[in-house]
């Protein structure tokens, strides 16, 4: 992969991990999508333009409909879950069997 | 004895200085932990040195030894396989493709010896922060089980996936078909299950 530019997407500025795995779901978003790539031949990197619209289709279409307040909700509770099974174990461990 | 943290692991990007620990990584004798094994001695570096996915390491602190890893990557579901599992989900407004992003957990082990004691639980809550972290990661991930795999299975339910495919596919060494179940988790919903104790 040469790479994808996003034309001022705000997703992409503001991610604080930016790394490979943005760009890899940007690049299957365009392999699946290429409608709405487009082409840049007069540059040489990077070799595709995501259009505005197009990333924030992306966005729109990956989260949709976005709930943040759910998210960190799912994560707290697979968190307190495994807090509760790791207790399980301490107390088979400390128990006299 | 002193309760356990909720998170004991430290997570490390698998890179060339770790060919030696993977040698040693070892997730059991069934059919199908032979190729979780495989994929993490020979095919995991190379596949995200070429960009395929990302492979992250967890060990104890100050001990190099792998208790487990994942290897994830980005991947796009037809949007009558995401609503085989969740009916309500739909392409938002002015939305025409009918594909979905998503995040696959291509493959997933714990080490043979550290196996049934909440490590896999802790990789799974780290795979959900890191996601919550990243502004771009979706809303779905989904993987693929075989049905073979009893505790693998009973493992990513109790985690909340749902099964929305199944397909007949090869087994790894080629003689012979076997079932894959295909498992998706929200992370916009919460399971009944995970919310009481």
């Amino acid at each position: 992969m040469k790479g994808i530019q996003v034309v001022r997407d705000v997703a992409v500025e503001r991610s604080p991990d930016p790394g490979v795995m943005w760009r890899n779901s940007l690049w299957a978003f365009v392999l699946s999508n290429p409608q709405v790539v487009v082409p840049t031949p007069r540059l040489r990197t990077p070799d595709l333009v995501l259009t505005t619209d197009a990333a924030a289709r992306f966005s729109a279409l990956a989260n949709q409909p976005y709930d943040p307040a759910a998210s960190k909700t799912n994560l707290r509770h697979a968190v307190e879950s495994l807090k509760r099974r790791r207790t399980r174990d301490t107390q088979k461990s400390q128990s006299p069997e | 004895m002193a309760e356990r943290p909720p998170f004991e692991l430290e997570a490390r990007r698998l890179a060339p200085q770790d060919a030696d620990q993977i040698a040693f990584f070892d997730s059991g004798d069934e059919w199908w932990c032979e190729e979780v094994t495989t994929h993490l001695r020979t095919y995991a570096l190379p596949q995200q040195i070429a960009g395929y996915n990302e492979t992250t390491l967890f060990s104890l602190p100050g001990d190099d030894r792998i208790i487990g890893f994942t290897t994830v990557s980005p991947d796009s579901l037809k949007l009558p396989q995401v609503q085989a599992a969740f009916p309500e989900f739909g392409a938002p407004p002015g939305i025409e493709t009918i594909h979905v992003p998503v995040w696959i957990v291509v493959y997933f082990g714990v080490h043979r010896d550290n196996q049934r004691r909440t490590y896999g639980e802790e990789m799974h809550a780290r795979l959900l922060a890191k996601m919550e972290e990243s502004l771009g990661a979706p809303r779905f991930v989904y993987l693929q089980c075989w049905e073979e795999n009893d505790g693998g299975v009973r493992f990513w339910t109790r985690l909340g996936y749902q099964e929305f495919n199944r397909t007949a596919s090869l087994k790894p060494r080629g003689d012979d078909h076997a079932t894959l179940l295909w498992l998706m988790h929200d992370r916009f919903r919460i399971a009944p299950h995970e919310a009481g104790p």
